[in-house]
Order: C-alpha cells, then structure tokens, then sequence
C-alpha cells in the first residue's frame, strides 16, 4: 500500500508523457521483468560494436541446436523455462512460441525435419542471450559434470545419466542415417558432449555471451 | 581517504580488490579508479597477490585462453613479459605464473575445465562490474578467421596423420618382404629349331 501511494504522490504534478515513462519502469509494472530486460540491454552492449568483415560460421545454427539440446538434457521441461526466460530478458515472439522455435531450431543441417534455412545474425544474437542465461541458471549442474575433483563413481555415474539422456534425445530429433549422428551415438568417450558442456560453461553471464556470439561468427 | 573493497566470488575462485576512487577522474564514492592491490584465491593452491600489471597479464591470458577454447581451439597463450603462461595440459589446463621478484621459483596451476570456467566467470565479473573503473590492455571478443581456426585445430591431426603414414608404410613394405619369390626359375636355353631358323 505504502509503495503505490509513493509514486503516486511524486507524479502528482507531472506531465501525461512522463507519467507514462514512469509507469512503465516503476515497481507497479513489476521490477522483476525490468531487471531482465535491464540486463538484456547490457547484454546487447557488447555486440552493439559489431562485427566488421565478418560472416556467420557454418557449424552456427548446428552448435546452437545443440546447446539447447544440452540445456534440454540438464533440466525437464526446460523448453517450458526457455519460453519463460526469453519473454522475461524481452525477445521478440519467435522465441516465446512454440512452432516459431522449433522453425528456428530446424536450421541445423543434422536434423530430422532440416528446413533448407539459415539463422540471421539478429536470431543467433537471441539466441546468445537466452543460452546464456540459461546457462548461468544451470550452472551448478554444468560445474558438477565437467569437475574432476568429486568422486569418480560419482560423476561417472552423472556422465552416464546426462550422456545417455542426451542420446535419446538426439535419436529423437537428429537424422540417425548420417554418419557424424552415428558417430555421436556410437562415441563412449563423450568428447563432443564434453565440448558443449565447456562451451556452455564458458558462456555464462555478459561476458559469456560475448564470447559466445564471437564463435558464431568467422573473419574474413 | 576512502578505501573501498570489493569481492567477486564464483565458486573455486574468490578475487578481491582493494582501491579509491580516482577524483581527478570524476569517480563517485563508490567506485575503484586506483587499485591499490588484489587477492586471488583459488582453492587448491597458493592465495596469488600482485600489482594491477599482474592482474592485467592474468586476465589477458585466461580471458584469450577462454574465448580460443570456447572454439574448440587448445594452445598455449603468454601474457607480456612472460609474467602469465597458460598451456593444455592434457585433459586440464596448467596456469604457470612468474614471479617478478628474482630466486622466487614460478608457480604451477593445474585446472579443470570447471576450475577455469569459474576464473573466466570471476575475471568477467571483474571487467563488466560498473564499480571498477579501471583501464584494461584486453583483447576484445573477436571472430577468428576460418584459416586460423584451421590451422590451429588440424595441427594435431596432421602431426598424426603422418605418424599414421609412416606406420602404413613401414608395415606394408614389411608385408611385401614376406612375399615369397622364385628364385629357383630356369633359364633355359633357346631351342635348336629356332636357331635352325635363324641359320
């Protein structure tokens, strides 16, 4: 009660447009949301500089797919927490639906349903964002599987929860007649999955995400 | 004089600075323009001090080392005067540091992928943090070059791609001498009706 009146009060004597701009950032409209879309704008910061004579690399929409995938793997119903994460750092709607999603998901050559397309620098941009942020949240569980510290029967026993979870799910989704999926399925060491856990370890928070948008990309 | 302290902490690793705010420089009371000195912790090893330059190096290298991993690229990165050297080692990584002050053995390092992780999450924290005012000799975030994601990633592969040749080599050359051979064929003689011909 104490909060509404206290804004409310100071717009007193203020002019329609400003009102407006105020309701807008005030607690009113929820502060949670402000703080994401806060950090969303700090987060384009890095990639406002853009990159000069530069193109998207090839393995861009595989690598991404594939680090959902990982992100999908690490959490049930994760796609549900994706959906939830991009409306909150302030994506555009093709992150929030369901069939826009998977449309851009199907840019990757190794899938079932391939769609012939290619992602735009502003798609792998969102991309970025919502990957990383995931990945902050996942953190914990990333740190637990590439650590070589804890107990080998312990993670052994992780690495073959995650693993065998991952390959169900590429089984699923990825065309099983190409060669490089079987070699993934068939691949007990797990370097690739490794790769991708280190990949999403490294891309956690704003920093991350530069670096992470920088590997997407290739210099001429 | 105000002495701020500031802690960024991701889970193996603790860095803390202690500074003032530069007021030449128009720094509020809240933010570090002069580093007065900084304090890595990592655990498993030595707690490392050091000056900003050290601090720099540090970060030159694990920040570059980080963003060449994230591409799939393992090599060996070492800061300006070889103060900071980080190489793969194996599985992990091996931070190598140097001490500036002479008959000071240098410090050794070994870090998981998780390890790093976190040091690249704290040093980020670090440079993004709107209360550090600090100038960073930092290598941006930049795309690298197909060619140089090449030649960095097939170095391995074509070192044992040869090893690979020579080995098929030796052993089908080695297959082919034991290849029996005739040695015991006859050299017979042109017949007398052909010399009959010929006459």
């Amino acid at each position: 009660m104490y909060d509404f009146i206290k804004p409310t009060l100071k717009l007193a004597n203020q002019q329609t447009p400003v009102i407006i701009e105020f309701m807008k950032t005030s607690n009113l409209v929820g502060t949670h949301r402000q703080e994401f879309i806060n950090e969303s704008k700090k987060f384009k910061s890095c990639g406002e500089s853009g990159y000069l004579n530069c193109s998207i690399a090839k393995d861009a929409s595989r690598k991404l797919d594939f680090l959902i995938l990982v992100i999908e793997t690490l959490q049930i119903n994760a796609t549900d927490s994706l959906f939830l994460k991009a409306k909150n750092i302030g994506l555009s709607d093709e992150f929030t639906s369901r069939v826009q999603f998977w449309k851009i998901r199907c840019s990757n050559p190794l899938r079932k349903s391939y769609t012939f397309s290619s992602l735009s620098s502003e798609q792998i941009d969102s991309l970025v964002e919502l990957i990383s942020s995931m990945a902050e949240n996942l953190y914990p569980l990333i740190r637990q599987l590439l650590s070589s510290k804890e107990s080998k029967t312990l993670n052994q026993e992780r690495w073959y929860l995650f693993s065998s979870r991952l390959k169900s799910l590429i089984t699923e989704r990825m065309n099983v007649n190409r060669s490089y999926i079987t070699s993934l399925i068939n691949d007990d060491k797990h370097e690739y999955f490794r790769e991708l856990l280190v990949i999403l370890s490294l891309s956690c928070g704003k920093g991350g995400a530069c670096r992470l948008r920088a590997s997407l990309y290739n210099q001429y | 004089m105000i002495n701020l302290s500031y802690r960024f902490v991701q889970n193996s690793s603790s860095l803390e600075l202690e500074g003032m705010p530069d007021v030449s420089n128009g720094d509020s009371e809240n933010i570090i323009g002069i580093l007065s000195s900084w304090t890595l912790k990592i655990i498993g090893s030595p707690t490392l001090e050091g000056e900003k330059e050290h601090l720099e190096n540090l970060m030159q290298v694990i920040l570059q080392y980080s963003r060449s991993y994230i591409s799939g690229i393992r090599k060996t990165f070492i800061s300006k005067k070889s103060i900071v050297t980080i190489s793969p080692f194996g599985s992990s990584h091996k931070l190598l540091l140097n001490s500036t002050k002479k008959d000071v053995k240098p410090l050794e390092i070994i870090l998981d992928d998780s390890e790093l992780s976190d040091l690249t999450q704290c040093l980020d924290l670090l440079r993004f943090d709107p209360r550090i005012n600090l100038c960073w000799d930092i290598t941006l975030d930049i795309p690298f070059s197909k060619s140089y994601i090449q030649s960095s990633i097939n170095k391995s592969k074509k070192r044992i791609n040869l090893f690979y040749a020579i080995i098929l080599f030796l052993s089908t050359s080695s297959l082919m001498l034991l290849i029996p051979t005739n040695d015991k064929f006859d050299q017979r003689e042109p017949t007398k009706s052909s010399q009959a011909i010929n006459e």
